[in-house]
């Protein structure tokens, strides 16, 4: 059932929301309504990324979750054990034990998110919010196919996914040297 | 230092018994080894003790104190896991977890740790990880971790046994001495036979979830309680003949039709039965040709150095025979060989319950 998420298209994840949160029909539109906030993303440019952020993040978590059910169970219970006869309470046996030997789960999570929120949101955007409005959720991937095939500036467009590249290369370089040395393997 | 008293204890997982009711007490600073083979409940009745499985019936009482309900943490234990159980992510925190939680000052943990590492010789090794030491130095580092908390009890499961031939007899000799100088009441559970002789003071001998025997190495070993106890310690195992006992109980027939005086008054309770007869192969020794009471038929030599073994058959229903001889002897195949067997040195079973019968 948790990984349910992960089988529907980011479309769909997208669309869902895109009801969800929509002003006119949205059910959280309208509890937002009645608690007295005025919603309505589609013209707030402040609260367009959040359905955004929702979308993708629901279809992702149940990812992330079977990455960590994999990671937990891989963990002897021995460790486990030895740290309960050490004395250990058991919140202190997961902050200790357990989360540490999790860790290069987590890093490649990291890695592996990171590199979806910069690529694979493409289709929860182009579905809730287009990039709008007033750009408030043009984010480059977006960019480099509203300019590229809408406003048929191939030669810009292709420049930012250049710079997309970069980006994203850069930010796994900084990863791999700075995070995964305080990894266990 | 505590004294260990296990009272009656049960363990049922679902509905399955696998401890059938085990009492013992374990004295101050003495070293008891559980030996049995794989799922008799050598491990499960450990874990109890350590508090890592819940003790469905009876009482495990250190120092008096009655410890069922309590959490591992409150026993004052300490326990060496057969793969070790090294935090992988810490190098020498991984002897001061303990002391860390329980809030040392770190003076005091680092004193501590140091004479620990003196005592094994790993101090040089204290700043790596786990996976940087060898199988050898793993064992010295959750040994250390266990000295350094300075517990009641020491327990082993099965602490040898990753080990290679050569470093567990350097182990056994280091656990031993290690148990002896600070005197720590022990419990460890293993299936080598070896390690079992050799380590305790005590040996409680286990088969299928009850106790068979309990009592010192030696004792098992000159006395077994059953057929199974007699089976299990010693290497090649116990030679086993099923023979008939005479009309008088005094005397057995062996294959072959010799006639065997039995000491001690023989056995007049089971007069007339077939009964067990248990020689042990190095109690066996070569005779000359008319002393011989069994007739041994070579099937197969294996020269260790210092003793020769020798299988073979003997009398008419071909009685398999395990003999060790003490220095070398090339025998070819089917060479006959006398043998003698003194009478002190047999054991007699019941046929039914396996059970020790008569002296």
């Amino acid at each position: 059932m948790i990984i349910w998420p992960y089988a529907a298209a980011p479309a769909v994840a997208g669309v869902l929301c895109y009801f969800l949160f929509n002003p006119t029909v949205g059910i959280i539109a309208l509890y937002m309504k009645i608690l007295g906030y005025e919603w309505n993303h589609s013209l707030n440019g402040g609260q367009a990324m959040f359905p955004v952020i929702i979308a993708a993040a629901w279809r992702e978590i149940s990812n992330n979750f079977l990455f960590f059910l994999a990671g937990l169970q891989a963990i002897p219970k021995p460790f486990i054990e030895a740290a309960a006869i050490d004395g250990a309470s058991p919140l202190k046996r997961f902050w200790t034990i357990t989360f540490p030997l999790l860790s290069p789960t987590a890093f490649f999570l990291i890695v592996m998110n990171i590199m979806y929120a910069f690529f694979d949101t493409f289709g929860v955007i182009h579905v809730i919010t287009d990039g709008g409005p007033n750009n408030a959720t043009n984010i480059v991937v977006y960019k480099v196919y509203h300019d590229g095939f809408l406003g048929l500036d191939l030669g810009g467009s292709a420049a930012q996914s250049v710079v997309l590249m970069i980006i994203v290369i850069s930010l796994t370089v900084i990863q791999f040297r700075y995070i995964e040395r305080k990894v266990n393997y | 230092m505590a004294d260990v008293s296990i009272k009656d204890v049960y363990k049922t997982f679902g509905k399955t018994e696998v401890i059938h009711g085990i009492s013992c007490d374990i004295k101050d600073g003495e070293f008891v080894v559980v030996l049995g083979p794989s799922g008799c409940g050598k491990s499960t009745l450990l874990r109890m003790v350590a508090g890592l499985e819940v003790i469905t019936k009876g009482e495990i009482a250190i120092n008096g104190a009655v410890v069922n309900d309590l959490e591992p943490a409150d026993r004052d234990i300490a326990m060496v896991f057969q793969n070790y159980a090294l935090y992988p992510h810490m190098s020498e925190k991984n002897m001061a977890y303990g002391l860390k939680i329980r809030r040392m000052p770190k003076e005091e943990i680092e004193k501590r740790i140091r004479n620990a590492a003196n005592i094994l010789e790993i101090t040089e090794f204290l700043d790596r990880k786990p996976r940087q030491l060898s199988g050898g130095q793993r064992q010295r580092v959750a040994m250390d971790r266990c000295i350094v908390r300075e517990p009641k009890v020491f327990l082993f499961d099965e602490p040898l046994s990753n080990l290679d031939a050569k470093l567990r007899v350097q182990m056994r000799l280091e656990i031993r001495r290690l148990q002896e100088d600070l005197e720590v009441t022990s419990i460890s559970v293993t299936h080598d036979q070896v390690e079992v002789m050799t380590l305790g003071d005590r040996l409680i001998i286990m088969d299928n979830g009850y106790a068979a025997q309990v009592g010192s190495p030696l004792e098992i070993y000159e006395r077994p309680a059953t057929r199974f106890v007699a089976g299990f310690i010693g290497s090649p195992g116990m030679n086993f003949l099923p023979v008939p006992l005479s009309a008088d109980g005094q005397w057995v027939e062996l294959p072959g039709a010799t006639r065997l005086p039995l000491q001690n008054g023989g056995i007049p309770s089971h007069r007339g039965q077939e009964i067990i007869l248990g020689i042990r192969p190095e109690h066996c020794d070569l005779a000359g040709e008319q002393a011989g009471m069994m007739h041994l038929n070579v099937d197969h030599v294996e020269i260790l150095g210092a003793d020769t073994l020798v299988y073979g058959h003997f009398g008419e229903d071909n009685a398999l025979l395990a003999v060790r001889l003490p220095a070398i002897h090339h025998f070819e195949k089917n060479t006959i060989l006398p043998l003698v067997v003194s009478t002190k040195n047999m054991h007699i079973f019941d046929k039914e319950s396996g059970k020790r019968i008569g002296d």
